[in-house]
């Protein structure tokens, strides 16, 4: 799996730390950090918390070309 | 907090529960294969089957609860199909493992007789595993079948 730099594009630019955007979705910054390394692959529910969070859509977080 | 409250409450998010699974699932396995092999070892020991009823009591367990919530899960295997040849195939295996263990435990009575138990312990064993892998891959069948195809209206029918 990819890499997930559009979520750590997202995430930065609201200045949001890992453990941030982690506490305010419910999980640990260890699934974030494996989110972004695109070594974990997320629950729908996961994804959508995420882009609610970053005010993005699932297809600008999460749609590969 | 009660007991019930105690596991409903979750510590882990949705990764962790994965990876503890995981883990969970490899320890099962390792002490299933574990088992296997102290029963198999204390038995061409000398141990006798009172001392090692415990443990035949808790490996048969652990193996009838995984088989029976596999076919209610209508889950058959990850890598073999469920059809006569493979439980032929399997079954004989099974008989073989057997028919060594026969050799091996029967052999301070004599070639002759150890051959003669071996094999008869062979076969019964590959019949007997043959039947239950038939009776298995039937009742999966039935299963698999009754979860592909509810009776009861759902979203996909309507």
């Amino acid at each position: 799996m990819a890499k997930n730099l559009k979520l750590k594009a997202a995430r930065a630019a609201l200045d949001m730390t890992q453990a941030d955007l982690a506490a305010v979705v419910g999980v640990s910054r260890q699934t974030i950090n494996a989110i972004e390394k695109g070594e974990y692959n997320p629950t729908i529910n996961l994804c959508r918390s995420i882009c609610r969070v970053l005010g993005k859509t699932l297809d600008e977080l999460f749609w590969e070309e | 907090m009660n007991l019930k409250e105690f596991f409903k409450h979750d510590n882990l998010d949705e990764m962790q529960k994965q990876t503890l699974l995981k883990i969970e699932s490899r320890g099962f396995w390792v002490l299933w294969v574990l088992l296997l092999a102290a029963l198999i070892i204390e038995s061409l020991l000398g141990f006798a089957p009172r001392e090692m009823a415990a443990e035949w009591f808790i490996f048969m367990l652990g193996a009838a609860y995984s088989v029976l919530s596999d076919l209610r899960a209508g889950i058959w295997d990850r890598h073999l199909k469920p059809n006569t040849k493979t439980n032929v195939v399997v079954s004989v295996a099974g008989g073989v493992a057997v028919f060594v263990w026969g050799l091996i435990k029967f052999a301070a009575l004599g070639a002759g007789i150890a051959v003669l138990q071996a094999v008869i312990m062979g076969v019964c064993t590959w019949v007997l595993c043959f039947a239950l892998l038939q009776l298995s891959m039937k009742a999966y069948k039935k299963r698999h079948a009754e979860l592909e195809n509810p009776k009861e209206d759902d979203d996909e029918n309507e």
